[in-house]
């Protein structure tokens, strides 16, 4: 019963990135891009972590999702800095 | 079935609707700072409730700290790159069209600009670019920063703000001088610090400049009234007509040094 809804998660958590990544390829602009990848970044981590519980081996996916959340900020705040400059 | 995992789910669900709704937000939404906005407050609503929800699943354990320090990760680095997103949308193009306002042109979004301009191809290359020393007559949209009196020996026909530290009253042609030091002002607008660096960011990133920018350089000699220019050309043996501009005067400078 409680696995069907960590596939249902998974399932619906997938669709909105998979939306997303498609919706990445399609704009033209490039803080758009930036800003999808952004968004990726925090639904990758949760996809991570859900994908933990529906095997029910959580204590190692949130190591995973801990690290992964910092290397996407760190990305997302290189590629904003390359970017948009300093600040005047 | 117990009551942790009822409210675990309940709680899942509600941030996974958050999720759905700034998905949604994040494609339909007509401007670029809207869909900001809708990626770093929906996003970090969303991540905040499911992992909650989480927490409430696992119980009190060393997970849930674990699950507590993800949490507390995300909550401080969605608005954090959401609003270094921002800064560096706004140090990218001009805020809103703000920068093509001043010039008098029509204000144009540009970020729609630029996501219509390379979808449909005829309306990359610019329009026919304006003529550099006609600026436009129609009054600029904020004052000069400042406008001093005229001076009180001359009769002025067309009162016109004017900076203070060039005027120096030059008897005969007063309204030629002040129609210069008009378009030098004008001049000055269009050859604004900031959106110089921007079109330097723009070529090196190898997209066009989107602002209509002057192919001519500006010279430090541009910034001197008539009696020095007229001085300047007397010192060269150069022969000026009676009346003329400075316009003409610079024109004649800048002839005689190429031959």
């Amino acid at each position: 019963m409680m696995t069907n809804f960590w596939y249902c998660l998974l399932c619906s958590l997938g669709i909105i990135l998979i939306i997303m990544l498609i919706m990445m390829f399609r704009k033209k602009s490039l803080l758009d891009k930036l800003n999808y990848v952004f968004a990726m970044n925090t639904i990758i981590v949760l996809l991570i972590l859900v994908v933990g519980f529906k095997d029910g081996r959580e204590d190692m996916y949130i190591d995973i999702a801990l690290s992964y959340s910092i290397l996407g900020f760190v990305t997302s705040v290189i590629l904003a800095k390359y970017i948009g400059g300093r600040r005047k | 079935m117990t009551i942790q995992m009822i409210i675990a789910v309940a709680l899942i669900i509600v941030g996974l609707f958050f999720m759905i709704a700034s998905l949604i937000g994040i494609i339909r939404l007509p401007d670029f700072f809207a869909r900001l906005h809708a990626q770093g407050v929906g996003d970090t609503l969303g991540a905040f409730l499911i992992l909650a929800g989480m927490m409430v699943w696992t119980g009190a354990n060393l997970l849930s700290v674990k699950i507590l320090l993800i949490f507390i990760i995300i909550v401080l680095t969605n608005p954090l790159g959401t609003n270094l997103m921002m800064i560096a949308a706004i140090n990218r193009v001009d805020y809103q069209g703000y920068a093509s306002k001043m010039k008098g042109e029509e204000s144009s979004d540009q970020y729609e600009n630029k996501d219509e301009s390379e979808s449909e191809p005829e309306l990359a290359p610019e329009p026919e670019p304006e003529p550099a020393p006609e600026p436009e007559p129609e009054p600029a949209p904020e004052p000069e920063p400042e406008p001093a009196p005229e001076p009180e020996s001359e009769p002025a026909p067309e009162p016109e703000p004017e900076s203070a530290p060039e005027s120096e009253p030059e008897p005969e042609a007063l309204t030629a001088s002040e129609k210069d030091k008009e378009k030098t002002s004008d001049e000055k607008k269009k050859h604004d610090p900031k959106q110089s660096d921007r079109g330097k960011k723009k070529g090196k990133n190898g997209k066009k400049p989107q602002n209509k920018k002057k192919p001519r350089k500006r010279k430090p000699s541009m910034n001197m009234n008539k009696a020095e220019l007229t001085s300047i050309a007397e010192g060269m043996g150069l022969e000026i007509p009676e009346g003329s501009t400075k316009r003409q005067i610079l024109d004649l400078i800048y002839s005689s040094k190429k031959n």
